[in-house]
């Protein structure tokens, strides 16, 4: 009986999980969208109009929402020790984001097919 | 007749300036941005892997998260984040310490080596 329950709550909670992370990915995409993110790093984020930008898709999700936040403290004036990234097109569109939209987006990206790898 | 003769030769000086301006274009943007040798670069990314090249390896502060994975991404790109740590308007002090240490050629030869993993 012990068992049974372990074995309902465990299945239980694998689903909620993946309904909580679908649902991520899903408000991630659009987010992608609505922010309008494709027009330069390309609809399926490793397209990016100029070779200058990166190639998102299949990065960290932690990574991503990092860089993010980075965009935002530059953008904000944040000292340049607390690790900051100043850059008039990303800092102004990181600006309008949520923590919720970065970790969305970020979590929708790295969920992609990439090009990218550990070497 | 000598119209047409001094016509020509007009034609072919415009024709010849245009030549060696275009080739100065080329020699010039040649000088501003160095061509990318991966093989070179296999002498170079000591300073890389050791983080990179490890997979699970995570950065803090003041986020915790993985590094990024650096193969297989666009060489421009990698090029241009390695000068913003250099110029301090990326700052990471890991990153821009092994920045300031890199010429133009070396990070040219780290972006052609990491982008020909795709």
């Amino acid at each position: 009986m012990k068992k049974l329950t372990l074995a309902l709550a465990a299945s239980l909670f694998v689903a909620t999980g993946s309904a909580a992370s679908a649902a991520d990915l899903a408000a991630g995409q659009a987010a992608y969208q609505k922010y309008t993110c494709a027009s330069c790093h390309g609809a399926d984020a490793k397209s990016p109009i100029m070779p200058a930008y990166p190639i998102l898709a299949g990065q960290h999700a932690d990574y991503l929402a990092h860089a993010l936040k980075t965009y935002k403290r530059g953008q904000a004036g944040a000292p340049a020790t607390s690790n900051i990234r100043k850059n008039a097109v990303m800092g102004a569109m990181a600006m309008q984001l949520s923590d919720a939209d970065v970790a969305n987006i970020a979590a929708w990206l790295a969920s992609l097919p990439t090009p990218l790898s550990v070497r | 007749m000598k119209l047409r003769i001094n016509l020509m030769r007009t034609l072919s000086v415009l024709a010849v300036t245009a030549a060696s301006c275009g080739f100065v274009g080329l020699a010039h943007a040649a000088d501003k941005a160095p061509v990318g040798n991966a093989t070179a670069a296999v002498n170079k990314i000591s300073m890389c892997i050791g983080c990179h090249g490890i997979p699970g390896y995570k950065a803090s502060f003041p986020e915790v998260y993985h590094v990024p994975m650096i193969a297989g991404q666009n060489a421009e790109y990698i090029v241009a984040a390695l000068k913003e740590y250099a110029g301090g308007t990326r700052t990471f002090p890991t990153m821009e310490a092994i920045a300031a240490t890199l010429s133009e050629q070396d990070m040219a030869d780290l972006a052609a080596y990491y982008s020909s993993f795709k």
